[in-house]
């Protein structure tokens, strides 16, 4: 044994010229796995998708034609439409999910008994499949069948059409208080609305964990020192939890802003391209059809690969643009734990 | 006395998270209440709570009406070969960032940090064609390969790896150990948390995955679960019991999973969401 480490050793400090070419090597080596993969699938189709962006493509590559395919889709009022049912979507969802999300992190924090089933219950949803999230929902807020319509029967008000209601919240609460709403300001559509729901179910847990991990330092002696003040909690939690928690939720809706803009498959599963299809238990006449479904549906349903993919581009502005802009203007509002005041 | 007084913060915040957390789990537990309801019951008007008499056959109806154990099979091909794969290739590649020097490294590391920048909506559709041009298509190399590497796994165990001392390196060098050696030996127990937490992370992202199966898939045969769920949303049609029943078996596994490492899944996915 000694013998032999000793020549190991000796080895290690004389290479022969294999080895010394393996150790020049290696390095590389041990990327290339990862290199080849991620190069070839998350850093050139940057590249590739502004190519195919300029040509006619539908299953095969066609001609050049230029910002044609972007002319084309910034004239179609059908891509104006699913832009404003994006926005629709992110303002239904990012608040309430970074409102509920603080909610119940303060609520958990501290010493609290169950503590830790009622975590698992919030974070159950956010690792639930969608495809399965969306084909349970949808049985829940069926028309004919479903449990809330049921209930709503039998206490013997009229059942909403939730998936299938293209009609607008805001025309449709008008209808219930006898105001007139005008055109153009009906808002989302119930259908959308009831996408929204599942959709902060389904996200809240996430919030919440990383509220509670941004709570969890916070120093005790501020809550110590405030109550010696005689601070209330609606004043610790006004001027203790919410400035430290600021850099979080600034976090959390920008990351929770990106990821409405991406997120399709619920609303795929829930009511198909919006026009029904699919697992669609909704057929809401479009109003629930978001950007990159409209994207989605260019180049899934009709093969419009190219005309997709100008889309995507512009998509992936308008998103970088409401990052940029959500960081400039929270950010001067954000209050960091350890920077003196 | 004072023993008996009751807190009222303590009881209302008990409250609240008691009527957050009927919220949370209702749909599961509707979806399993439903799963055992013959199907006229499960529409009737006015509904009911507890099943009349458990109808335990609708497991095996909806197992049988569909070939769920094909896509079980795909899904579990597809997640294990996933994960696999990001074990592989982020276990060598952070290795070697963190523990050889080399020409073009810094270069190298900040391209490979700059895949997390680009989003789902830009990647799909360059991967469809590029996928169709490899010849993977409706293949399960389509849907391994591409995932089979993220720049989150490699940055976090390359974190990881760093914090170990550097003396121990040397002194196994000095020992006449080698980079595998030493890598396989030595290292990689002592990071195998961070590995258990990217592990999961993959297998459960990989096996609710699925826009990507849906659009790279075509035959019954490679389906995944998640795509034969929606397919079967349709052959189902309102035999809601059947429905609930094939979705409360495509959701166990994770659900399984879940319990049994809730706080490494829980911790490992609040630090990849930090990640931005």
């Amino acid at each position: 044994m000694q013998n032999n480490a000793g020549v190991k050793r000796r080895e290690a400090f004389h290479p022969s010229p294999f080895k010394a070419a393996l150790d020049k090597a290696r390095p590389y080596l041990y990327l290339a796995p990862a290199a080849l993969i991620l190069f070839t699938f998350h850093l050139f189709p940057i590249v590739y998708g502004g190519f195919i962006s300029l040509h006619q493509w539908g299953l095969k590559p066609g001609k050049m034609v230029g910002l044609q395919n972007y002319k084309l889709i910034l004239a179609d009022a059908e891509w104006w439409d699913s832009l404003l049912n994006t926005f629709y979507y992110v303002l239904t969802t990012v608040p309430l999910e970074l409102g509920l999300g603080m909610l119940f992190a303060v609520l958990l924090f501290g010493k609290i008994k169950g503590r830790n089933l009622y975590r698992l219950s919030y974070f159950a949803p956010y690792i639930t499949p969608l495809a399965a999230i969306g084909v349970v929902w949808g049985w829940v807020f069926n028309y004919n069948t479903g449990i809330i319509n049921g209930v709503i029967r039998m206490l013997g008000g009229s059942a909403p059409r939730w998936l299938l209601e293209p009609t607008g919240i805001l025309t449709l609460l008008g209808r219930f208080l006898g105001v007139k709403i005008p055109f153009g300001l009906e808002g989302p559509s119930l259908a959308l609305v009831t996408i929204s729901i599942v959709t902060v179910w389904h996200y809240v847990g996430f919030h919440t964990v990383i509220y509670l991990g941004g709570l969890t330092q916070i120093p005790k002696e501020l809550f110590e020192a405030a109550k010696i003040d005689g601070a209330n909690s609606f004043r610790v939690f006004r001027h203790i939890i919410l400035p430290i928690l600021s850099p979080t939720t600034l976090f959390l809706s920008v990351v929770g802003t990106i990821g409405a803009f991406q997120s399709i498959t619920l609303i795929y599963v829930m009511t198909g391209m919006g026009w029904g299809g699919a697992g669609a238990s909704g057929h809401p006449l479009g109003t629930t059809r978001v950007a990159l479904l409209y994207i989605f549906e260019y180049f899934f349903t009709y093969t419009q690969t190219g005309y997709a993919m100008a889309g995507a581009i512009l998509l992936f502005f308008i998103i970088l643009f409401l990052s940029l802009l959500q960081m400039k203007v929270a950010g001067r509002r954000v209050f960091y734990l350890g920077e003196g005041d | 006395m004072r023993a008996y007084k009751i807190k009222w913060t303590v009881v209302l915040r008990h409250l609240a998270l008691f009527s957050g957390a009927c919220v949370m789990t209702f749909p599961f537990v509707w979806m399993i209440l439903t799963s055992l309801k013959t199907s006229p019951e499960a529409a009737a008007i006015p509904p009911t709570f507890l099943p009349k008499e458990l109808v335990l056959e609708n497991f095996s109806r909806a197992w049988e009406s569909a070939p769920f154990g094909r896509y079980f099979l795909n899904s579990v091909l597809q997640s294990v070969g996933t994960t696999v794969l990001v074990l592989f290739s982020s276990i060598t590649a952070s290795y070697s960032f963190s523990h050889i020097n080399f020409k073009g490294k810094k270069v190298l590391f900040t391209l490979f940090l700059a895949t997390m920048m680009v989003p789902v909506e830009i990647s799909l559709i360059p991967n469809f064609v590029t996928i169709r041009h490899l010849g993977w298509y409706d293949t399960f190399y389509s849907l391994t390969v591409p995932f089979g590497a993220n720049a989150f796994s490699i940055f976090m165990l390359r974190q990881a790896f760093m914090g170990l001392p550097k003396d121990m390196w040397d002194a196994a060098y000095c020992d006449g150990c080698g980079h595998f050696t030493y890598l396989l030996k030595i290292a990689l127990p002592l990071v195998k948390a961070s590995v258990s937490i990217i592990a999961l992370l993959t297998f459960v992202g990989s096996w609710n995955s699925l826009l990507w199966p849906l659009i790279i898939t075509s035959s019954t045969k490679m389906r995944t679960v998640q795509v034969g769920l929606l397919a079967f949303t349709q052959e189902a049609g309102t035999n809601f019991p059947l429905l609930m029943a094939a979705s409360a078996f495509v959701i166990a596994p994770v659900l399984i999973l879940f319990f049994f490492t809730q706080q490494h899944l829980i911790e490992g996915i609040a630090h990849s969401g930090v990640k931005g």
